[in-house]
């Protein structure tokens, strides 16, 4: 099989429905370089794209790579023409074509600045283009894949709408995959936050996707004349989707005013509910980003649209850039087990803190949208502690016990608990910080660990009286000073409203789950295994609930909501 | 006062058979008694769908008749264990007439012609079906899958839906939600609401996983693109390959179950309004039935003071803890609510989930058990309700 270094891969720009919209092309070429190979698929070490043939479940021969030519060209997959977009071998391509460039923004050196790692063994990521008639499309770390599904259009039914072809759904979905990599607890959390947080990243993720489209971002801005502070495609996540299933509006929208307390102005939303829940956190950071790009506007010296539309095109690239980066390299703070969106809100401005110590501006932004959405109650709770300390660093990454005694011997000043806990593999990350004033690359050591904690599980006599909840820290370290610069925890102390309201929220989502069928006494479970694959379990042999696979519940008994 | 209204359950294993028997009124004011039989069937294979205590339940009902026609037959929905009673008295010599017979609308003929969305669902369905068969064909399946299996079976069913439709009853009515029943209703004191199915019933059809199998090259598109079979492509790692393909190939059971709720959800689920007191048949309504029914739009979940268990006592047939405070009572148990529930251990994997059972429906009425060990086979329990009120 010919390999090649780089290729130029055919890309819807959203989806069809928005390019008719906006009278744009519908199609964009996108140029990858650096990898090691291009094979028939698409496939290449990280990502294979297996087409099943939805008639027999035979695999189809993958599209064919046709390598460069010349040592300075571009390798292409023979993908159908442009004209063909419901072509299979133009759904494979621009299905890869969407997963890898999620993977690569997650990638970049100003974001996590190393490859994802996926939360299974293996290298690859299955894309499976067309899993099936359904109205779905989820992430499946247990078969390791991406299942993307098609169904017929309420509009005509004599057609297919493939969910492989939306850039927003294929995005959302690399990016649960991304995700789960960074923070695996997240797939069995119970906490509705914890699930809503894996919705959120996965929605801003489409939204980052959709910014990266320079024909969209120019039809856009065109059609609003700059003003961004009402609701654009970009706002708009999954419309054709929604659109294709006889909804007036799209799946979400992140530029809404949701809030968790509606009492002080804003939309509620059902608490227990993870996917509406997600909108409050997606909704803040869509608002912080409409501040960034108020300042961008002001920064790159913008006058009316019509005179300077390039400026606008900069500043929303300004923006939507030092988004990503506030938004997306936080995650790699985020401490083990379920959290919050404040904790998440503290794992931003902690990383944002610590390398753009006098740059206030944007971290207030987060401290004003999380407090309007009464996402924390004071301005004092996205307080990061800041710990120095001097430690060898290289040896704590390298070595596990010397990991684990650094914890032991000091139970007490990070608060461990007296029984087990669990010492993370290390993460040495180099990441690019950027600056009008300067850049610089950070070689931060991340150290997690994570235990686990007993509570009342009040939520119905079937059900153990208490259930297993994983919690955890997060300590990164400075390579350039060897010192301990921050500490992220989950089980905070000093924060007791945010614990009992999350308590709540766990309460009420497990019964919820419960009460639906969802969420199963592991007994009944075991009865009717494996024929309830879209639920989750409550494991209570030792008389202690601990639940398992929520994360993947939720996609699979919902559709892509 | 008058005489009870009275449900009589029967004994038929993993199935359902219910005759009501209502005092009710003629057209001249004088009381009359008049019969509903709803179902009677089994899964058909296995200890939980021996056959032979349907003649007994069927004498038993013809004996209630004496020599008269049913009022009102209803068949619940299209499964076997629903359906495949009155077929089997036929074949046996015992004749079962009704002057009304209700069936789900999706039974009635060209109804797949009108809802073309319903159509295409139900031959993905039945197209899976068959493969599923197949795959599952000449190996050693446990018990339950069997059962549900030939439950699930279109075309047996398919015969005992033609039966009751060309012989059983004088005057058919294809019932969903919306229906007028006006000129299909015997009754003249006692009043229906159809609480379920929706018309189109591809509302209760989820997606099908693509399980189609590799082998059949019967399948359309089959062979037409030179398929690779299932051998990993290059560049993918085998055991990762296989690890997918063997996760969608549990599909099987996952479409097998799909169908199953499907065809449960479709249910015919209606409430009787009779001297102040409210009793509701639910068939097999699942989980996305009871939703529907729970919808704000359609808002048909009150409370009742007889409730038929659906589905045999599975999770799925259990409603929600707050369809069931309102159907039933909060609370502690509410003594002068009943609730009965047929069911057969055993063959059905998980079914009666008996700690849900307690748990939601014992929790808040009298909940009586028509099983092995409590109603013998081809006996039944009665239920009464005393009228509240005068005609």
């Amino acid at each position: 099989m010919v390999t090649a270094m780089k290729a130029r891969l055919p890309l819807i720009v959203q989806d069809k429905l928005v390019a008719q919209a906006k009278g744009i092309e519908s199609v964009e070429l996108i140029e990858v370089r650096d990898e090691e190979y291009f094979l028939d698929g698409p496939i290449i070490k990280s990502i294979a794209v297996v087409d099943f043939d939805p008639a027999t479940s035979t695999v189809l021969p993958g599209v064919p790579f046709d390598p460069p030519t010349t040592e300075d060209g571009w390798g292409e997959y023979r993908a159908a023409s442009t004209n063909a977009l419901d072509s299979p071998s133009f759904i494979n391509v621009n299905a890869f074509a969407t997963v890898l460039l999620t993977k690569r923004m997650f990638e970049e050196p100003d974001v996590l600045g190393r490859e994802v790692k996926w939360a299974f063994d293996g290298p690859q990521l299955f894309v499976v283009p067309r899993a099936g008639a359904w109205a779905n499309a989820y992430y499946e770390r247990d078969s390791r894949s991406l299942q993307l599904f098609y169904f017929p259009s309420v509009r005509r039914s004599d057609r297919l709408i493939f969910t492989a072809l939306s850039r927003d759904i294929v995005a959302h979905e690399t990016a649960h995959a991304v995700l789960d990599g960074i923070a695996p607890d997240l797939y069995d959390a119970i906490t509705p936050q914890s699930l809503a947080l894996h919705e959120a990243v996965a929605d801003l993720s489409a939204f980052m996707m959709a910014t990266r489209s320079e024909v969209l971002c120019e039809a856009i801005l065109n059609a609003v004349q700059g003003d961004l502070t009402k609701y654009t495609a970009l706002s708009s996540i999954a419309e054709e989707y929604a659109s294709e299933q006889g909804e007036d509006r799209p799946l979400r929208n992140l530029f809404n005013d949701a809030t968790l307390d509606p009492s002080k102005g804003g939309s509620p939303v059902d608490r227990s509910n993870p996917h509406e829940l997600g909108t409050v956190l997606s909704g803040a950071m869509y608002s912080v980003f409409l501040r960034m790009y108020k300042a961008a506007t002001t920064e790159v010296g913008v006058s009316s649209y019509s005179g300077s539309p390039a400026r606008y095109e900069k500043a929303l690239f300004l923006a939507s850039q030092r988004l990503k980066r506030v938004m997306f390299r936080a995650l790699d703070y985020l401490p083990p087990g379920d959290v919050s969106f404040a904790d998440y809100g503290r794992a931003m401005i902690a990383s944002d803190q610590k390398f753009y110590p006098n740059h206030e501006e944007t971290r207030e932004w987060i401290r004003d949208e999380f407090l309007e959405r009464a996402i924390v109650s004071d301005r004092s709770s996205l307080r990061v502690a800041v710990n120095p300390g001097g430690e060898d660093l290289e040896t704590m990454a390298r070595s596990d016990w010397t990991a684990y005694r650094f914890a032991n011997e000091r139970r007490d000043w990070l608060g461990l608990p007296s029984g087990p806990f669990e010492v993370k593999p290390r993460l040495i990350v180099k990441k690019k910080y950027y600056h009008k004033d300067e850049n610089k690359t950070v070689r931060e050591l991340i150290f997690k660990i994570g235990w686990d904690v007993c509570e009342d599980n009040d939520i119905g006599a079937e059900f153990p009286k208490s259930r297993r909840l994983t919690v955890g820290m997060t300590m990164v370290f400075g390579f350039d000073d060897n010192r301990l610069h921050t500490i992220l925890r989950t089980d905070h102390k000093d924060l007791q409203d945010e614990q009992v309201e999350q308590k709540k929220d766990r309460d009420s989502t497990l019964r919820w789950m419960a009460a639906k069928g969802l969420l199963l006494p592991f007994r009944v479970y075991q009865e009717y295994s494996p024929l309830f694959n879209t639920r989750a379990y409550a494991d209570s042999t030792i008389e202690m609930m601990h639940i398992k696979g929520t994360g993947r519940m939720l996609h699979m008994s919902g559709g892509f909501r | 006062m008058t005489s009870p209204l009275t449900v009589r359950v029967y004994g038929v294993r993993f199935g359902d058979a219910i005759l009501i028997t209502v005092p009710d009124l003629d057209r001249d004011g004088e009381e009359v008694e008049r019969r509903i039989l709803i179902d009677v069937g089994n899964v058909g294979i296995g200890e939980g769908g021996a056959d032979f205590m349907f003649s007994e339940v069927l004498e038993d009902v013809r004996g209630q008749l004496d020599g008269r026609n049913l009022d009102l037959y209803v068949l619940t929905h299209e499964h076997l264990d629903h359906a495949q009673g009155l077929l089997y008295a036929e074949e046996h010599g015992i004749e079962i007439r009704a002057d009304h017979a209700w069936l789900p609308a999706s039974t009635e003929d060209g109804y797949y012609t009108k809802h073309e969305d319903a159509r295409k669902k139900q031959l993905a369905m039945r197209r899976s079906y068959d493969l599923i068969k197949k795959h599952f064909a000449a190996k050693e399946n446990p018990a339950w899958l069997e059962a549900m299996l030939l439950n699930n079976d279109y075309r047996s069913t398919a015969k005992c839906i033609e039966h009751i439709k060309r012989n059983v009853a004088n005057d058919v009515a294809y019932i969903h939600r919306d229906y007028d029943i006006g000129p299909h209703n015997p009754f003249q004191e006692t009043r229906f609401d159809i609480w379920a199915p929706e018309e189109n019933t591809a509302v209760y059809y989820k997606g099908l996983r693509s399980v189609a199998d590799p082998h059949d090259r019967t399948q359309e598109g089959a062979g037409l693109q030179q398929p690779s079979d299932l051998l990993p492509p290059s560049g993918v790692d085998a055991d990762a390959f296989y690890n997918l393909v063997n996760i969608r190939k549990n599909g099987y059971l996952s479409n097998l179950l799909m169908i199953d709720q499907a065809g449960n959800d479709s249910s015919i689920v209606f409430s009787m309004e009779w001297r102040g007191r409210t009793l509701l048949f639910t068939g097999d309504a699942g989980q996305l039935s009871w939703e529907m029914m729970n919808r704000p739009d359609i808002g048909k979940i009150r409370e009742v003071d007889f409730l038929k268990v659906s589905h045999h006592g599975s999770v799925t047939g259990i409603p929600s803890i707050e369809i069931l405070d309102a159907l039933l009572s909060p609370g502690a148990v509410n003594q002068k609510k009943e609730a009965v529930v047929s069911t057969y251990p055993g063959t059905y994997g998980g079914i009666p989930a008996e700690s849900l059972l307690k748990e939601r429906v014992e929790s808040r009425c009298k909940l009586s058990y028509v099983d092995k060990g409590k109603v013998a086979d081809g006996k039944f329990i009665d239920i009464e309700f005393p009228p509240l009120h005068t005609p």
